[in-house]
């Protein structure tokens, strides 16, 4: 699926995912391809972005809300930062 | 004809404002540059609240206060989006112009305006005739940032959703300037609140069944709620939509900017043609002068000695 993470001052990251976690309103939620549309308030927390190829990325978020339609999702929040990406595969989840 | 030396230290001093101008042209265009750097950025944000917008507005009846409009309250919030420096031509004060032009209109149909003003231009011209302000905002206006936005709209969000008897106002005009090209920017006045939203381009629904309108609008998850969703969303879309205000009439104004630092760069350039014109005229005029002189008392001279 596709994902695109913006803040309000500038595009974050935008490409292909396996599946994502957000922080939404009542804990952590994943999100995998084909998930029904959404739309979510999201709130401070960590993005995990798990690529096709298995590497995770990780991103900080401020407030903001999620929408996945058609296996696209959009992150809008105000400020997001790039963590150091996160190469172990599997023991983080 | 003037004196020399007169014209001669006027061609100077337009030599040096001529080069003034210049510097002036030349810093707005590169800070053209960095405004549609800035509009870039933000586009792709904006657009994903816009889309989730139209994604409410196509699956739900949107009841929010914040698309509604309460009638009951004649107040009224106007700002305007000046600049925070001059040398940009008619910029404020075409603003200013739109803005009383508003003012008067509001102020004929019965409502009571409050003026928020954004930019030092805007601000010391209200201050100086006495005008009430509600708020005010300087700094920036070549290069608005999320923050100024975020206090603009939070503000103005304020005042509006206060009851009205404790000085809340019902509606909200934007009076700033839109760019349209590099040469032409135009004065608009935006209604922004309440939010006026216009669904998708093309009603799917109406031609087609039921069914396939179902298929079309998938059913969507709101979480936690959908009022909830609501609070979260149309707060940013107002802030998302002020910013881009901002972000044109900055734009306008550097465009503007160096549109009348290009012009006053000729006009000084055709002065200091003119003056030194002027300049060679007055010389040849002392030159011929001296030499019908020596001409006539050689003469003179000559006549003496026969």
């Amino acid at each position: 699926m596709e994902v695109n993470i913006v803040s309000a001052t500038r595009p974050v990251w935008k490409g292909e995912a396996k599946s994502v976690t957000v922080p939404a309103y009542a804990g952590g939620m994943g999100i995998l391809p084909d998930h029904e549309p959404v739309l979510t308030v999201i709130k401070e927390g960590t993005v995990i972005v798990t690529k096709p190829e298995g590497g995770k990325l990780s991103f900080e978020v401020t407030d903001g809300f999620i929408s996945f339609d058609s296996n696209k999702l959009t992150v809008v929040v105000e400020q997001a930062r790039s963590l150091e990406n996160v190469q172990r595969d599997v023991d983080i989840i | 004809m003037g004196s020399q030396l007169a014209l001669k230290s006027r061609i100077a001093s337009t030599g040096s404002l001529e080069k003034i101008f210049n510097a002036q042209e030349m810093i707005a265009a590169s800070h053209i540059a960095q405004a549609r750097e800035l509009a870039q950025d933000a586009k792709p944000y904006t657009d994903a609240i816009f889309d989730a917008v139209q994604t409410l507005v196509s699956h739900t009846h949107i009841s929010h206060p914040i698309a509604e409009k309460k009638d009951d309250n004649h107040r009224v919030a106007v700002l305007s989006l000046t600049a925070d420096r001059g040398m940009a031509g008619a910029y404020t004060s075409s603003i200013i112009h739109e803005t009383e032009a508003l003012l008067s209109r509001l102020d004929k149909e019965g409502k009571k305006p409050e003026l928020f003003v954004y930019g030092r231009r805007g601000v010391t011209y209200y201050k100086y005739r006495g005008r009430n302000l509600a708020q005010t905002w300087e700094g920036d206006t070549d290069r608005p940032s999320v923050e100024v936005a975020d206090a603009i709209s939070s503000a103005l969000l304020n005042a509006y959703m206060k009851p009205a008897d404790k000085g809340g106002v019902s509606e909200l005009y934007i009076v700033y300037t839109e760019f349209i090209n590099m040469v032409v920017q135009k004065v608009r006045v935006l209604r922004m609140l309440p939010v006026e939203i216009i669904g998708p381009e093309t009603p799917k629904a109406a031609p087609m069944g039921q069914g396939a309108s179902n298929e079309t609008h998938p059913l969507y998850a709101f979480e936690p709620s959908l009022e909830e969703v609501l609070d979260a969303i149309l707060p940013k879309y107002v802030r998302a939509r002020i910013h881009e205000c901002l972000m044109e009439a900055a734009a306008s104004e550097v465009a503007s900017r160096q549109n009348a630092m290009h012009t006053a760069t000729d006009n000084a350039r055709s002065l200091i043609n003119d003056l030194t014109r002027k300049l060679n005229a007055s010389r040849q005029a002392a030159i011929t002068q001296e030499l019908t002189e020596i001409i006539g008392s050689a003469d003179a001279l000559n006549n003496q000695e026969e």
